[in-house]
């Protein structure tokens, strides 16, 4: 292939200058790629390549798509020259005959058929205007597609086409549409008779063309006032304010077919205002009057799809939201559609604090997205403290897009009222300001007077992670604030940034405290093996913890790491309690060091009734990995055919680098994909070790589904390199 | 004519900051806002069951995977029905996402050959890039997400070109493309000079300075000529630079830190590239914004992933490769795999457009003044479908585009209609793109 490429490179010279004998002969030639490449080349050569046009339209016929393709982009090129080519073109557009045996393939070819006709022009006139009268649908579909883009020049094709307006296929009617809006102002006077022809069909297509054209404004005036049938009103309504008609005149019937209750026509109506958007101080006081009236709903949408233009709509929204406790969503997403312009109004709604996250002024502010930023930044420095609270709260999601406003923010953290200052804080990480900024602000903050401020400190150095660790000193005399609301946020956030054995020491002495107790093992759940110090404490309190503590004891002792819990964990293994039962054979599998012990359990645990103790149990063996683990490959299997939710098994399968040939050959022989194709996938991993199983491999390759099919054929290739 | 004299700069040693636009330094010569062009890519299709809304105008409903647009119904175009025929094998065979990705913006049939030759076309973007080389510091700019081979063979021997790019300078040249921000960040930020931008990048690097330090007495001088808005704007707009760039030595701090703790598992991330695919998407995003707002490039491509990709995304929960869950074989899991997968791309294309339109511009935002085209070269991946393609425009074109419709075409129109009619909207001079047959009718209403 590549030396035929270069060969025929070469009937195209460095200088440009074209071997259209060269090529005529590779066009004809018995190899495909010879006739591609003359083809490809000849595709953009333009009226010169008229030289061979014969071989070119022989090429039509090709039996290959690419030779076609090229061939009638060639033909394109030349233009008027290759009126020749007329017939073969129709032929191809004509469904009885056209190139192809799929819709797509005929529709291709349709389309670049027409372009050519179009590209030859008015030599081609008479046979497509003829073609608009024939009996095949395609062929028609193609000769308007073809003249419209023929444009003005196709005149004489208007009364044809306008006929078609009325013919049964949709597309077609639609194509007719197009090509008379593309023939332009010659194909008015003829649509505007047509609007009073007999058949809807015909109206309907006239009064869509005439938008098109953007004309005809009395007549379509008539026509959306008078007109009884319902697709054609429903098009004159759509076409009025694009053919000109003033909008004084458009927005009151546009509002008529707002209100009907017939859904093609209000339809009609809210795509007619979108679509011309007449302006602002036309139509949106005029929608807006409906929200008083039933059809209030429908306006408020209209009102939203106007956007940002109807911003002196959003009071009389807010309003009409407001005769609802609480205010109604229809109301308020139009609010957030028309963004910024909704901000003030949005705000001014906030008197006192508090102000909970889920108030629908909140909820509406944040559907308003980045375009609120610059308005929130001003209310940043609202005189109501409710105002700054909100905003803050509303800038903090926005994310890169407030970064800007990170220093307008960071001035707040000296706000009089606290829960601006609690806000900063929750903040400052959404809003991705410096580590060192933030760490500076909250140690700062955790000495604030209010409880909530330092409850909010708290919170903010857990979000900060590991990086948070500098804060710990700070987290830890939190431990001992006066308010539990504060020592349960400090005790979180000592996990959450991982903080060492002394905070374990520390959280351990407040697991007696059943208000602290949850936090505290929270934490400890999360600090890892530094949590060890805090094992004596979790032991003391274990025989007598409820069922939901153990369990989260049990978590805490599988992450400490301490094997000195081993005999209470096993204990427990097979307690009454589900919860339990699952935080135990997590913690025995992280804890024993028997690998074969573990696999056992874990074996025993697949068949637990509690799907949470067999996800355990699974997870425990994928991290276990190893060549001890094939007594569990077969359990493993059967939770795959037997549950239909099996993703968690199917991943510890996938996780166990084992060759159990045995394994293998029965996932082969079971009527699984999930199966079959993890054992293609094992095999292809084991190299020439794998060559036993070619032949479910080559049974693999032949199957009609694609996944299998496809790894198959992987294995296939790592067997054989 | 070339304009690069007029617009707004800070320069330093090694470092030059093109600004946004200032009403202070409002230009006669730049009266409006330019049109940018922006093409975000997605392999391997999508779920379509969860795609296209059912009804067609301003009237409808976003499905599952589009929901993440909400805030933006009235910023976007849903395009449906559009075609790509030359992503189809036409006679060559297997290899549909080689072709998929080869074809988007080129509207060329791909060359299969058993070596190594390419053979294309132009992007689309390209021929944007072309049209406004003069006029700004960069002529385009290509980001992608995921690395990939531009040489040897990819899929179904085709090239890995071919799979790797969406952007192609010529019939044979792949533009190439960055996946590393902090790379995309120097380029942007550098000193036009290649040897003095490489040594001040690499002394800031080794100092821990900011880009930022080398400009600051520009930066003074320009806040005394300025209004007080536009000294916020610059303000605002130097934060958010600062910010992009400690992210990015954030992020190239973390892959360090989990490469050596052997912790990054399941995606091939290169040094100094994000270890989170969110974190990587979102720092591309912002960058290609910067380059927006500042004018210093009006094109840019960014591939979310290569065509075939077999990425999982164990962030959500999924386990198994892209590529492999997108033949689904109409089973739920897997559908309901793929929807996920796609409404997480979706989420990065809503958070650039929310980036977007945070940024006030002209009478608007920089959204009002960009059109971004989102989409696949393939609907659904399963059948490897190269009709009814799935894409979005963002932006409004400056004018030209009516947003917040969903438009179906008659079946098989040409995908390269849609291009040429973005090319023609963003001001470039072109009449014909790929297999185009005209112009894509209704964009503006």
């Amino acid at each position: 292939m590549r030396t035929a490429f270069f060969a025929l490179a070469l009937a195209v010279s460095a200088e440009g200058a074209v071997n259209f004998g060269k090529l005529a002969e590779q066009l004809s030639s018995a190899e495909r790629e010879q006739r591609r490449e003359a083809s490809w080349q000849l595709r953009t050569v333009g009226p010169d390549a008229k030289t061979v046009l014969p071989q070119l339209i022989k090429a039509l016929d090709d039996e290959d798509t690419q030779v076609f393709s090229n061939a009638i982009a060639a033909i394109a090129e030349i233009g008027p020259g290759a009126k020749d080519a007329i017939p073969a073109l129709m032929g191809l557009m004509d469904g009885r005959k056209g190139r192809g045996f799929r819709s797509r393939d005929r529709d291709q070819a349709l389309y670049r058929a027409a372009f050519a006709l179009s590209r030859i022009g008015v030599e081609a006139h008479s046979s497509l205007i003829g073609a608009l009268k024939g009996d095949d649908t395609s062929l028609r579909r193609g000769a308007a597609k073809a003249l419209g883009m023929s444009g003005p020049d196709a005149k004489d094709a208007i009364p044809s086409l306008i006929e078609n307006l009325g013919h049964d296929d949709e597309s077609l009617r639609r194509d007719a549409v197009e090509a008379l809006a593309l023939i332009g102002p010659f194909a008015v006077e003829p649509l505007i008779a047509s609007l009073r022809w007999p058949d809807p069909r015909l109206r309907e297509g006239s009064a869509r063309a005439l938008g098109e054209l953007g004309a005809g404004a009395e007549p379509l005036f008539r026509a959306a006032t008078e007109e009884k049938e319902t697709a054609a009103l429903a098009a004159a309504i759509l076409a009025l304010p694009k053919s000109g008609m003033s909008h004084d005149r458009s927005v009151p019937v546009l509002i008529k077919a707002l209100c009907d209750e017939r859904t093609e026509i209000h339809r009609a109506a809210v795509n007619a205002f979108v679509l011309v958007r007449p302006p602002g101080n036309v139509a949106v006081p005029a929608v807006a009057k409906l929200l008083d009236g039933p059809h209030a709903a429908r306006a408020a949408a209209m009102l939203g799809h106007f956007g940002p233009e109807a911003g002196s709509a959003a009071p009389a929204l807010l309003a009409a939201a407001k005769r609802t406790t609480p205010p109604a969503k229809e109301f308020l997403e139009p609010l957030a559609q028309i963004g910024a312009a909704a901000v003030p109004a949005l705000l001014a709604e906030l008197t006192t604090l508090p102000v909970a996250d889920d108030h629908w002024v909140v909820l509406t502010l944040a559907r308003v997205g980045g375009s609120a930023v610059p308005t929130l930044e001003k209310a940043l420095a609202s005189q109501s403290a409710a105002v700054r609270f909100v905003a803050v709260r509303v800038l903090a999601p926005q994310g890169s897009a407030a970064r800007g406003v990170q220093n307008s923010v960071l001035k707040l953290a000296g706000d009089p009222e606290p829960l601006v200052r609690a806000a900063v804080l929750a903040a400052v990480t959404p809003l991705g300001i410096p580590t060192g900024r933030t760490v500076e602000l909250i140690s700062a903050l955790v000495k604030d007077a209010e409880p909530q401020v330092r409850r909010a400190a708290a919170e903010a150095a857990g979000a900060l992670g590991a990086t948070g660790r500098p804060l710990a000193d700070e987290l830890v005399k939190l431990v001992g604030d006066s308010d539990s609301s504060v020592r349960i946020a400090a005790m979180k956030s000592i996990g959450a940034i991982g903080a060492g054995a002394d905070a374990a020491k520390l959280l351990g002495g407040h697991l007696a405290d059943p208000a602290l107790r949850s936090a505290a093992l929270e934490a400890l759940a999360k600090i890892g093996s530094a949590a060890s110090p805090a094992v004596p404490q979790l032991i003391a309190i274990f025989p007598n913890a409820e069922p939901h503590v153990r369990a989260a004891i049990l978590d805490v002792l599988a992450v400490a790491g301490d094997v000195s819990a081993l005999p209470i964990v096993e204990g427990v293994i097979a307690d009454p309690n589900g919860s339990v039962r699952r935080a135990a054979v997590a913690a025995f599998c992280r804890l024993q060091r028997d690998k074969s012990a573990v696999v056992d359990i874990a074996v025993k645990a697949l068949k637990d009734s509690a799907r949470p103790v067999r996800e355990a149990a699974a997870a425990a063996l994928a991290e276990l990995s190893d060549r001890g683990t094939v007594p569990a490959i077969r359990p493993l299997m059967e939770v795959i055919m037997t549950e239909s939710d099996h993703k968690y098994a199917m991943e510890a399968l996938r996780a166990l680098r084992v060759r159990d040939t045995e394994s293998l050959a029965y996932a082969f022989s079971v009527n699984n994909d999930d199966l079959r194709m993890w054992a293609a996938d094992r095999v292809g991993r084991m190299g020439k070790d794998g060559a036993q199983f070619i032949p479910e491999i080559e049974i693999l390759q032949t199957s009609g589904n694609d996944g299998l099919r496809d790894a198959g054929r992987r294995a296939m290739k790592s067997l054989r390199r | 004519m070339n304009t690069l004299g007029r617009r707004a700069f800070l320069r330093g040693l090694g470092a030059t900051v093109a600004l946004p636009f200032l009403d202070s330094l409002a230009l006669a010569a730049t009266p409006k806002p330019p049109v940018r062009l922006g093409f975000i890519y997605v392999p391997n299709g999508v779920n379509m069951r969860e795609w296209t809304p059912s009804a067609t105008g301003v009237d409808f409903t976003l499905p599952h995977t589009l929901k993440p647009l909400a805030a933006h119904k009235n910023d976007i175009l849903v395009l449906s029905g559009l075609a790509q025929d030359k992503g189809r094998n036409n006679g060559d065979g297997a290899g549909d996402h080689a072709r998929a990705a080869g074809s988007w913006l080129t509207g060329a049939q791909p060359l299969k050959s058993e070596s190594s030759l390419i053979r294309l076309g132009v992007s689309a973007d390209q021929v944007a890039a072309d049209a406004f080389r003069t006029q700004t510091r960069f002529a385009s700019l290509e980001l992608g997400l995921e690395p990939g081979r531009q040489g040897g063979k990819c899929d179904s021997g085709y090239a890995c070109a071919y799979s790797n790019n969406i952007s192609w300078r010529n019939d044979t040249s792949p533009s190439g493309k960055e996946i590393n921000p902090r790379l995309v960040f120097e380029r942007l930020f550098s000193s036009a000079n290649p040897k003095v931008a490489g040594e001040e990048g690499a002394r800031r690097q080794r100092y821990r300075k900011s880009v930022l330090d080398f400009v600051m007495d520009d930066a003074r001088t320009l806040s005394a000529k300025v209004s007080g808005n536009d000294r916020q704007k610059v303000d605002e707009y130097l934060t958010a630079v600062r910010e992009i760039e400690l992210r990015v030595e954030a992020a190239e701090r973390s892959v360090k830190i989990a490469q050596d703790a052997g912790l990054i598992d399941g995606y091939d991330v290169p040094e100094q590239v994000p270890e989170s695919f969110e974190e990587h998407s979102t720092l591309m995003m912002d960058l290609m914004a910067l380059a927006f707002q500042t004018d210093t490039t009006r094109v840019s491509t960014c591939m979310l992933a290569n065509e075939g990709s077999n990425r999982a995304y164990r962030n959500l929960n999924i386990s198994r490769g892209h590529h492999e869950l997108s033949h689904h074989q109409d089973n739920p899991e897997n559908l309901e795999a793929i929807r996920d997968i796609n409404r997480f791309h979706i989420q990065q294309f809503a958070y650039l457009i929310n980036k977007l339109k945070s940024i006030p511009e002209g009478e608007g935002s920089l959204l009002d003044h960009c059109m971004i085209l989102y989409g696949a070269a393939l609907a659904d991946g399963n059948r490897h479908e190269h009709e009814n393609l799935p894409l979005i425009m963002a932006g409004r074109g400056g004018g030209s585009v009516l947003t917040g419709r969903h438009i179906r075409y008659a079946n098989e129109t040409p995908m390269c209609n849609l291009l040429v009619s973005m090319l023609q909207r963003a001001g470039v001079n072109a009449q014909r793109h790929g297999d185009s047959t005209g112009l894509l009718r209704g964009l503006e209403g």
